[in-house]
């Protein structure tokens, strides 16, 4: 069969078929071909190492990876919390405050006369130790008196509420009213510790008063010179715890921020009313009329018309309280 | 007489005495014919396929795109030619040459596709009346090598050989391409086509005397 096949063969025609007729079917259609052979019988396909490699389900720095991806997510998702979780609410201020407070509650009810100021006080306003008061007359005149709780809330953190997005306020916003009433019922019982305390304590001021009378038998020209100011300090400490009781006004914002608008503004206008009448009746009539007549004897006229201007404030009947020595005086003052 | 209905199947016969057996994987020598390739490839040898489509992939692909001219359509076919042998790997018996089989599958898939095209007269490919008429040439689409898509060379020589081969009638076209590039006997091809091997044999001389007198200075 062979030979008779090559009997037919015409090498001319054969070898002119070889040299110009070179079809050859595209490579793409090779590796389709090739490919769907190797799947029919379920072998692995011939594939670069690297592609192979690829391929591999488990590689050694996939945990790596995961490790690194879980942690990025983690520190990209501590990034993005809002800055205020950081920071004291209102409850936390709340605790500052009462953190604050009952140290001066603590201390003796009667101080003496040279009663240092507060120790727990001056760990928690640092900035009172740095500038410590001159004279005795600057620290009295000096108002507003630092309060203690707008320095235990950092200024520096009021800022940066103050500046922080938008979104990070309405943030408290939306809070359950469960936390309202809380933070309600939290500044009440506050403010009503602050007003117990005051008023213990509006009592040794009274105390006080009424023994340098019995003492004195005279005017407060006769006391002792500002060297015996620390005899005063009791005085300015009550000042302060006064002033602590009424929300500092970054306090006051922040009262605004957490809690809703008319509820804050009442309670601030109410922790006011109820905390200046018991600050102001701190200093008896006697006392402002004792200070008066010292700072005229002392030719301070200006002093003295600062402390009958407080007096009025004080008192509303200041004028008929004065003796008759000082209402030429005080005749000559505009209210 | 119907091309196809008297066509016989690659491994319908007897299995030939000196078939050789399938072997394990991986164990094909380089020197192992394409029946061994087949049964080892059957057996999941892959490398295998490998080496057997290396050897007949220029073949087959001539083949089909000398019937039909278009380079598109010759690589469809082409696939599909490929794509079967795959299928009926599992089947396949060495009764016959491999090359015998999957011509075999190519040149039914070549009918199919005429077929599908509706332009050719398959009873009349087999009539030994049609060698000199050449009347179906015209009618048959792979002929038409003016397609735009066409992939074939468009060297002098190819253009005429091609133009050569365009004139045969396709029964001796067929005759023809199945004996230069199949390598197949007479015998061989006639079981493909279904006709007598002595049809085939004066198909095969006609067309060679007819190319020789066309190219003859190529020759």
């Amino acid at each position: 069969m062979s030979a008779e096949r090559d009997d037919l063969r015409d090498e001319g025609i054969a070898r002119m078929w070889r040299e110009h007729v070179r079809d050859e079917p595209p490579a793409a259609l090779d590796d389709t071909i090739r490919a769907a052979a190797r799947r029919a019988v379920g072998a692995k396909p011939q594939v670069t190492t690297a592609v192979a490699e690829a391929r591999e389900p488990w590689r050694w720095w996939m945990p790596l990876a995961a490790a690194a991806t879980i942690g990025a997510i983690a520190v990209g998702v501590l990034q993005n919390l809002p800055r205020d979780a950081d920071e004291p609410t209102v409850v936390s201020d709340a605790v500052d405050a009462q953190r604050v407070v009952p140290p001066m509650h603590a201390s003796p009810p009667v101080p003496a006369a040279s009663a240092p100021s507060p120790a727990p006080m001056q760990e928690a306003v640092p900035q009172k130790k740095v500038a410590p008061p001159a004279s005795a007359a600057e620290s009295r005149d000096r108002t507003p008196l630092p309060m203690p709780r707008l320095q235990a809330f950092k200024p520096d953190t009021a800022a940066k509420r103050s500046d922080a997005p938008s979104e990070a306020k309405e943030a408290f916003v939306p809070q359950p009213p469960a936390d309202a009433r809380q933070i309600d019922a939290n500044m009440d019982k506050l403010k009503q510790e602050q007003v117990g305390a005051l008023e213990k304590r509006a009592q040794p001021a009274d105390d006080l008063a009424r023994r340098n009378e019995r003492d004195a038998g005279q005017s407060f020209a006769a006391s002792p010179p500002p060297a015996s100011a620390p005899a005063r300090e009791p005085a300015r400490e009550q000042k302060d715890a006064v002033d602590a009781t009424a929300p500092a006004p970054e306090s006051r914002a922040k009262v605004r921020a957490f809690a809703p608008p008319a509820q804050s503004t009442q309670a601030a206008a109410g922790g006011r009313a109820a905390a200046e009448p018991q600050a102001m009746a701190v200093t008896p009539p006697e006392g402002f009329v004792a200070e008066i007549r010292r700072r005229l004897a002392a030719g301070d006229r200006d002093g003295a018309v600062r402390e009958l201007q407080r007096f009025r404030r004080t008192h509303v009947d200041a004028d008929a309280r004065l003796p008759d020595d000082l209402k030429a005086f005080a005749a000559s003052v505009a209210r | 007489m119907p091309l196809r209905a008297s066509m016989a199947r690659p491994h319908t016969g007897r299995a030939m005495p000196d078939a050789p057996r399938a072997r394990p994987k991986d164990e094909v020598g380089d020197d192992a014919g394409d029946e061994a390739l087949m049964l080892a490839y059957a057996a999941g040898n892959a490398g295998a396929f490998d080496r057997l489509y290396a050897r007949h992939r220029g073949g087959v692909y001539r083949y089909l795109v000398r019937h039909v001219g278009n380079a598109g359509v010759a690589d469809e076919l082409f696939q599909d030619v490929w794509m079967n042998a795959i299928k009926a790997r599992a089947s396949y018996v060495p009764t016959a040459k491999f090359a015998t089989w999957l011509y075999t599958l190519a040149h039914h898939r070549l009918v199919d596709h005429w077929r599908s095209r509706g332009s050719v007269r398959i009873d009349s490919l087999d009539d030994e009346g049609d060698e000199e008429t050449g009347a179906l040439v015209d009618a048959i689409p792979g002929s038409r090598v003016d397609e735009p898509e066409t992939r074939v060379a468009s060297s002098a020589a190819r253009e005429r050989i091609d133009a050569a081969l365009r004139a045969l009638p396709s029964a001796q076209r067929d005759a023809f391409l199945l004996h230069i590039e199949s390598q197949m006997s007479l015998a061989e091809i006639a079981s493909l086509t279904g006709v007598g091997e002595e049809t085939v044999k004066s198909r095969v001389r006609y067309a060679y005397a007819k190319l020789r007198s066309t190219l003859g200075d190529l020759a």
